[in-house]
């Protein structure tokens, strides 16, 4: 859900409600993109400094211009991210955090499958290289649109498709039994 | 699927269809289940779980928040003003406001108020001071340092003619129709239009009797673009950020080091250092001991520059031994190395934990500048492994004291085991334990007692970090260790702050 814009012009004020609504907002979705499309450090450290970075600059979002907040906000993680990757050589590493939280989906049995699926693909995410996490994390996961994230990567849209497909296609052949196990998918993504 | 198609199939089950017809069936088939795993593979991306425990987000907006702003404390001072009114409306008329005071050292020719300004005496905002050609007044308050020179001229807090330097962790100033909130070192300019800004490194805090170090740049024209009108307003921001108000209207606009503002245009752009940069012939009344070749500088070695120049005149402070407390002398005393007793204990008060945070494996411009050998940066990794290693081991012990499950703590890194212990501990303890650690790491109070949880953990914390520190020492050599924990591109620090 997007801040109103009330939220947002006292967020460009810097007053501190706004600023707790905007943390509120995008700190947990930060934290997954984080975890998934720059592991290797430690992620609650990238949390904080990628919302003290975006608290930092968000004054100035405009919101009469052409992307929503979201996809704005998702743009500067994704710049920082590439950024911290040059700064700190950032390495793969296993996905272990944030894999403890509540499963609220219904029936043990499906509950237990669709966890499995989900640890499966954190597993498998993590065996991508860099430029095919990334864009899968941003489109499928996060619903970012193709053409910002080709933008932030300075690729054409095209080539961004590529790595999209190469990326689905690995992450099919790693879960493949799974996937076929898999009962039919049951809920939205938030 | 249509009646004909599921006549198809039954026939395919039953083992009826023609050899070639149930190859192509089977084809098809099996083309559709990877249509079907496609679409419950995105289906499970778009269903990832996002959630984000409750308690880490309020210890993380503990964290990230920015002062208050301009408008709150705007406000705050209305409902001061409103305040005062009806107290003298009251009849309570023996108040009286006064206005912030400065301390100003003068040398050579400074006026206040249009006479002579003594050596060492208190001016207000209401005072007007200027620096004629050869005068240098500096300016210490509680929370900052300003420095002017060479034809400036501030009124009250407001700029009017020439540069200052400024250096706090909050101070305001203003310049022509500007506010600039600076928390860092940052550099102001008001210039005519000869073409030409001056530029201190800003670091030669007032030290009496000491000969600092002071160096000066002329930053021509092109280099500061077309900002340089009439009494036009430039803001450099050298280290930390400064937030500028035209019009004093919200919202401000946001300029981290390395940038230059002007009102037109409006966004902060990088400061070219690249740009010809030449050593002025301006004046400088302490005479710099060593200019480097600023023109050959870019901006990594211009901010390693400018850091350099900090730790030298840290280390000549404490040396020199000046009797006067940091914050008197508002520096912005930090270092990733091993922290002053003062800055700990503002630390302290300010409630707030810094952990270091080398940098590994070591970047090759640290390399190079440190001329570190392989083997000494293989040891700076074991060392740094080493304590992450055993951070990491006693926490699992924490964890598993208190009542966590210890198979499920041996997925876990360090930073989600800390957050599990948050979890587990009551409301307050967090920030209890921050607040008490800082104190301890300050040595204003005793690491003894009985300890929760998390204070253990943050104790913990400290000790290796400590650790670490102690062993770059062993590595390197003090000296060195200190540089490589200050060098630019080879570390930072984790900052953990708790609220009043």
């Amino acid at each position: 859900m997007e801040l109103d814009r009330l939220t947002l012009e006292r967020l460009r004020r810097g007053e501190r409600e706004a600023q707790d609504a905007f943390v509120r907002r995008y700190a947990p979705v930060m934290h997954a993109l984080l975890r998934r499309a720059a592991p290797g450090g430690d992620v609650e450290e990238l949390l904080q400094a990628l919302m003290e970075k975006l608290l930092a600059v968000v004054p100035r979002f405009s919101p009469e211009g052409t992307a929503s907040l979201t996809t704005w906000v998702f743009a500067v993680a994704h710049r920082w991210i590439l950024d911290e990757q040059k700064r700190r050589h950032l390495r793969v590493a296993p996905i272990d955090a944030g894999l403890d939280v509540a499963d609220e989906r219904p029936g043990p049995e499906a509950a237990l499958q669709a966890r499995q699926l989900d640890r499966a693909l954190e597993a498998a995410l993590s065996r991508l290289p860099e430029a095919q996490r990334r864009v899968f994390v941003l489109t499928q996961v996060h619903g970012q649109p193709l053409e910002s994230v080709a933008e932030v990567e300075g690729v054409p849209v095209g080539t961004l498709k590529s790595r999209l497909h190469r990326a689905r296609a690995a992450l099919a052949t790693i879960l493949q039994p799974l996937l076929r196990e898999a009962r039919p998918l049951r809920r939205a993504g938030p | 699927m249509t009646e004909d198609e599921f006549e198809r199939l039954s026939r395919y089950r039953a083992g009826e269809l023609p050899a070639d017809e149930a190859r192509a069936l089977e084809d098809h088939l099996e083309f559709a289940a990877g249509m079907k795993e496609l679409e419950r593979l995105d289906a499970t991306a778009s269903a990832l779980p996002l959630e984000y425990p409750p308690e880490r987000l309020e210890a993380l907006l503990a964290r990230v928040r920015r002062p208050e702003p301009r408008s709150t404390r705007r406000r705050d001072f209305f409902v001061g003003l409103a305040v005062l009114t009806l107290a003298l409306l009251a009849g309570v008329t023996s108040l009286r406001p006064r206005g912030a005071r400065w301390e100003l050292h003068a040398s050579g020719d400074v006026t206040v108020n249009g006479r002579p300004a003594a050596e060492r005496q208190q001016v207000t905002a209401r005072d007007t001071l200027r620096s004629g050609a050869d005068g240098r007044a500096e300016l210490v308050s509680g929370t900052g340092w300003m420095g002017l020179s060479g034809g400036s001229e501030l009124d009250g807090l407001r700029l009017t003619q020439g540069n200052a330097t400024l250096s706090s962790d909050s101070l305001a100033l203003w310049a022509g129709d500007v506010e600039l909130e600076v928390r860092g070192v940052a550099v102001v300019s008001m210039e005519p239009p000869e073409g030409v800004a001056r530029v201190t490194d800003t670091l030669n805090h007032l030290v009496p009797g000491a000969s600092m170090k002071t160096q000066w740049m002329k930053l021509p024209a092109a280099a500061v673009g077309g900002a340089i009108a009439s009494a036009a307003v430039t803001l450099f921001v050298l280290e930390g950020t400064a937030v500028a108000h035209q019009g004093g209207a919200a919202p401000g606009v946001t300029v981290a080091a390395g940038e230059r503002w002007a009102p037109s245009p409006d966004a902060p752009q990088p400061v070219p250092f690249r740009a010809p940069v030449a050593v002025a012939s301006a004046p400088a009344p302490r005479p710099a001991v060593k200019e480097p070749e600023l023109e050959t500088l870019g901006k990594p070695e211009l901010i390693a520059l400018v850091s350099k120049l900090r730790d030298e005149k840290e280390a000549l402070l404490r040396t020199r031994g000046t009797g006067k407390p940091w914050s008197e002398l508002g520096a912005p005393a930090t270092s990733n190395y091993r922290a002053a007793p003062e800055e700990l204990a503002q630390l302290a008060k300010d409630n707030t934990v810094r952990f270091h945070l080398p940098m590994l494996p070591v970047p090759e411009a640290v390399v190079g500048d440190l001329r570190l050998t392989s083997e000494e940066q293989a040891a700076l990794k074991a060392a740094v492994d080493a304590a992450a290693e055993r951070k990491h081991q006693g926490l699992l012990a924490l964890y598993g004291e208190i009542g966590g499950d210890a198979a499920l703590a041996s997925t876990l890194a360090s930073s989600t085991l800390m957050g599990e212990i948050q979890n587990k501990s009551l409301k307050d303890e967090w920030a209890n334990a921050l607040r008490q650690v800082a104190k301890e790491r300050a040595g204003l109070v005793p690491v003894q007692g009985e300890a929760t949880a998390m204070l253990r953990a943050f104790r913990l914390e400290v000790a290796e970090d400590e650790q670490v520190i102690d062993a770059l020492d062993q590595i390197l050599g003090p000296g060195r260790a200190e540089r490589f924990m200050n060098h630019d591109s080879a570390s930072g620090v984790r900052t953990y702050r708790a609220g009043p």
